[in-house]
């Protein structure tokens, strides 16, 4: 995007006889009085900006634990997909938050539970920034064959009084990057969350609009050598996230009733005890340690 | 209008005012029977359609994956009860074969637990009716949406 402004003469535009009679004094220096500039970098062709003239060089921002992971994403040309957007009557933070607690997706998200998808033997990781707890990095990893043709053949694993889905077609996944995770998603401290879900991908961008409302805008991708099929999967398993998605509709309804509850109860807490005892263990996801990392670090950088 | 065209026009609204009676009124099981076995349901941000990026927000490719959208929508999706008001308007049609294309502005209200009623969405349907055993249905139904903030999540078909 372009910004413009209106035309303003120099001052050395204005004749000699108007000088000091009207508009701005013979003092006034442009150049002091510009635009507030953005600080623009980008890593692997995401581009981040920032108001702040001292803050590290992005790739130092970013990390040494997160920049693989990034990179695991962005190894190839990307093509731009599209975008959805939420909008959510809550604080910003508490989206981080949402995708920090790996373990709320049993809870609230029943998409997986309603329909039998099960994620038996599943290898997690969970990674924290070292420096300030700020970023992390969650991934899932799935035994190989559990995709939707292993899904077809489970009818023995199916509870008696759940429902299977008509067309598991969306289910289906394609191993792109050799270790066959079916979930990365990754939080960039304070704007961005990378996606990869089966072979949907995205970015999810934060954006506050107040201290009770902010949107989030799923930027969607793919690769520029991907074939149609391959394509065709990507469009098909947006239905899995975004404002309509299966496994991520109802976390910005989730985020209301936190915001709506700690206006209301400012004097009450929530307990985030979940593998408290082992801080360091990064191989799980049933944990709430980078929820904790989380709010110390925001304590930290706040100065609270 | 000859006699033929009346009588067609007069089917394809009653199949749209079906449409609408049977979501906002809650009953999805009516509503799925407006759609072919090979239907093409989908509900795309006008954005993304104008700068031709094929995202949708919601994207059914055939009956089976509309059947999980409702079965989702009652027994696994977690919201807050609230309820449509569906509006149509400026409908216009195309005969094909036995069948027409079909365009129409929609409007539609979101009443929730609050009580008050919001303007969730407003955008275009832009659809594909055919004739199938004696009665209308939907072969492809695209709602287009201008409102592109979509507040808090949507799992109610539009």
């Amino acid at each position: 995007m372009e910004l413009r402004r209106a035309r303003q003469p120099a001052p050395g535009a204005i004749p000699e006889g108007l000088r000091g009679v009207a508009g701005m004094p013979a003092s006034f220096k442009l150049e002091e009085h510009g635009l507030d500039r953005l600080r623009v970098s980008s890593y692997r062709g995401i581009v981040f900006g920032t108001f702040s003239a001292s803050s590290e060089p992005l790739e130092d921002y970013l990390g040494a634990e997160m920049r693989p992971w990034i990179d695991r994403l962005t190894q190839k040309p990307l093509v731009y997909l599209g975008c959805t957007r939420q909008f959510s009557n809550s604080n910003w933070k508490l989206y981080l938050e949402n995708v920090k607690d790996p373990f709320h997706a049993s809870l609230l998200h029943l998409f997986h539970t309603t329909f039998n998808i099960f994620r038996a033997n599943m290898k997690g990781r969970s990674i924290t920034d070292r420096r300030h707890g700020l970023h992390n990095i969650v991934t899932a990893t799935r035994d190989t064959g559990e995709d939707a043709d292993a899904y077809r053949a489970q009818s023995i694993r199916t509870y008696d009084d759940s429902v299977t889905l008509a067309d598991p077609t969306i289910l289906d996944m394609r191993v792109e990057f050799g270790e066959p995770i079916t979930n990365h998603i990754q939080a960039i401290f304070p704007s961005v969350i990378l996606q990869q879900i089966h072979n949907t991908l995205a970015f999810r961008q934060i954006l506050p609009k107040g201290p009770a409302q902010f949107e989030l805008v799923f930027h969607f991708f793919g690769y520029e050598d991907d074939d149609a099929e391959l394509r065709a999967m990507r469009v098909l398993q947006a239905n899995l996230v975004g404002p309509a998605g299966y496994i991520s509709m109802e976390d910005t309804e989730a985020t209301e009733l936190v915001q709506r509850a700690i206006v209301r109860d400012r004097d009450k807490c929530s307990i985030l005890e979940m593998a408290k005892d082992m801080p360091e263990r990064e191989d799980t996801t049933i944990s709430e340690t980078m929820v904790r990392k989380y709010w110390q670090g925001y304590r930290t950088l706040m100065g609270y | 209008m000859s006699p033929d065209e009346l009588l067609f026009a007069a089917k394809v609204d009653e199949l749209y005012a079906e449409h609408i009676a049977s979501i906002d009124e809650g009953e999805f099981d009516r509503w799925l029977e407006l759609f072919t076995e090979d239907c093409h349901y989908e509900i795309k941000p006008r954005e993304n359609e104008a700068a031709g990026l094929p995202i949708p927000l919601l994207l059914c490719r055939n009956r089976r994956m509309l059947v999980d959208r409702i079965v989702a929508l009652k027994r696994a999706n977690i919201y807050q009860p609230h309820v449509y008001r569906h509006f149509i308007s400026g409908r216009r049609m195309a005969r094909e074969g036995s069948g027409a294309a079909v365009t129409a502005n929609y409007l539609v209200i979101q009443t929730l637990q609050d009580g008050e009623s919001r303007i969730y969405q407003a955008g275009r349907y832009r659809d594909e009716i055919v004739e199938a055993a004696g009665r209308l249905k939907f072969r492809r139904k695209v709602a287009i949406y201008d409102t592109s903030r979509v507040q808090t999540l949507l799992v109610t078909p539009v």
